[in-house]
């Protein structure tokens, strides 16, 4: 697509606009086209999206002045590090300070709202009071007006009419955070900046939903598979182990028993006595490696892995 | 980015941005994309709203043969960007404390 189709299919996709706006919104990207230049003309395109897409998101923004209708483009090119998905945590929903103590709720909370009320009023523009469940009547009205194109002066008409409309809407701030952020979420389905990014109402506190993970795999998976393991493990190694330190007392015994046998041998025979010193030696190095090999599994691994298996869950658990 | 950023959040860069000086859509776009992962096609509807609601007001001027959109920040502006800047330090303050446990170490938008 070239940058004059592109334009054009912009254009013809904002056809519910009044003339006058979507002459600038055209003209904006085409000014935008001339900035970046020729070289980077494929460079924009594939940034802007769909004509249609783009042409949506003026709509919302130029019919509804729906704050919510923007978002930024999350590029699903740029893998993210895993352990950052764990924070998704909607900040600015307006009960992200309940957590706090009431005193500072307070102090926040009556802050935000004015100056949402503020910039409300900054506004002038229109903002219906409908649920945008309902279709909103700017619509019917663009609609309306693509119709009758031509005539400029239905035109102005018609806009002063949509005027009169918003004067009603003034007093509807109270409500203004709740709808947006409900706008936002309802947007997600057509969001005009890409499947891969979630406007950020939608975004749950993910640390619940690893909790529940974490107890389906406990169930699912732990259980029935690595919990007799464990049990096994827990079982027979340990008994394994007791025997070794066993043969290993029972090696110790046997050297020191022979070393005795060997010194008294001397007198008799010294082959014998050679033999038996060598024999309860050898017995003595084995006994000690055992020893020690069961010592280290007792007063090592296994606080080792107890101190694994614990953290593992209260990291999982804990995020 | 991970964070997703409010429209609040983008009026208040914008109006930063132009009311240094007059500028024009492409470069408020390139200057907000140096701070933060942002979608080409983002900044219209921003700028719209803006102009509709009197916090910027437009002028064109000749470049190289065709005319540049200018953006100019009003008296309605800079007051609204006042507030924005008051409500910026309050909410990074809090939100800094909270993610990192230390407030101003790292300032992520």
């Amino acid at each position: 697509m070239t940058r004059a189709e592109y334009l054009a299919e912009l254009d013809s996709h904002l056809i519910t606009l009044p003339r006058e706006e979507r002459e600038m919104a055209v003209r904006f990207y085409e000014e935008y086209f001339d900035e970046a230049g020729p070289e980077k003309e494929q460079e924009v395109i594939d940034e802007l999206g769909k004509p249609y897409n783009l042409a949506k998101s003026i709509i919302g923004e130029t019919s509804l002045y729906n704050k919510s209708d923007v978002y930024i483009n999350y590029k699903a090119s740029k893998p993210m590090p895993k352990n950052n998905t764990d924070v998704f945590v909607s900040l600015q929903k307006p009960g992200a300070f309940a957590d706090q103590p009431a005193d500072t709720t307070e102090d926040i909370m009556p802050k935000r709202a004015g100056t949402g009320a503020a910039a409300q009023k900054q506004d002038t523009m229109p903002r219906s009071g409908h649920n945008s469940t309902e279709p909103d009547p700017n619509i019917h009205f663009y609609g309306a007006n693509a119709s009758s194109e031509n005539s400029n002066e239905q035109n102005q008409e018609q806009k002063s009419d949509n005027q009169n409309n918003n004067s009603n809407n003034e007093g509807n701030t109270s409500g203004m955070f709740d709808q947006y952020y409900n706008k936002g979420y309802e947007k997600s389905s057509d969001n005009p900046y890409g499947k891969n990014y979630t406007p950020y109402s939608n975004k749950k506190p993910v640390s619940a939903g690893k909790i529940i993970f974490w107890v389906l795999m406990t169930i699912f998976v732990i259980i029935p598979f690595i919990l007799p393991l464990a049990i096994v493990m827990i079982i027979v190694i340990p008994i394994v182990m007791l025997a070794i330190g066993l043969v290993a007392a029972v090696c110790i015994v046997t050297a020191v028993i022979a070393i005795i046998a060997g010194i008294i041998k001397v007198f008799t025979s010294i082959p014998a006595a050679i033999g038996l010193a060598a024999a309860g030696l050898l017995a003595a190095g084995i006994g000690f490696m055992m020893l020690s090999a069961a010592l280290a599994f007792f007063f090592r691994f296994l606080p080792w892995v107890t101190k694994k298996i614990t953290g593992f869950y209260r990291r999982r658990t804990e995020q | 980015m991970v964070f997703p950023v409010s429209a609040a959040l983008l009026d208040a860069l914008v109006l930063s941005v132009v009311s240094k000086e007059d500028t024009y859509g492409y470069k408020i776009t390139q200057e907000i994309r140096d701070a933060m992962e942002m979608s080409e096609s983002t900044l219209y509807p921003v700028l719209r709203r803006l102009l509709k609601s009197e916090c910027l007001t437009s002028y064109d001027r000749e470049y190289m043969g065709r005319n540049r959109r200018y953006y100019q920040i009003t008296e309605q502006g800079i007051a609204q960007l006042k507030v924005y800047r008051s409500e910026w330090l309050l909410y990074k303050d809090k939100i800094s404390s909270l993610i990192s446990g230390q407030a101003e170490k790292e300032d992520t938008v």
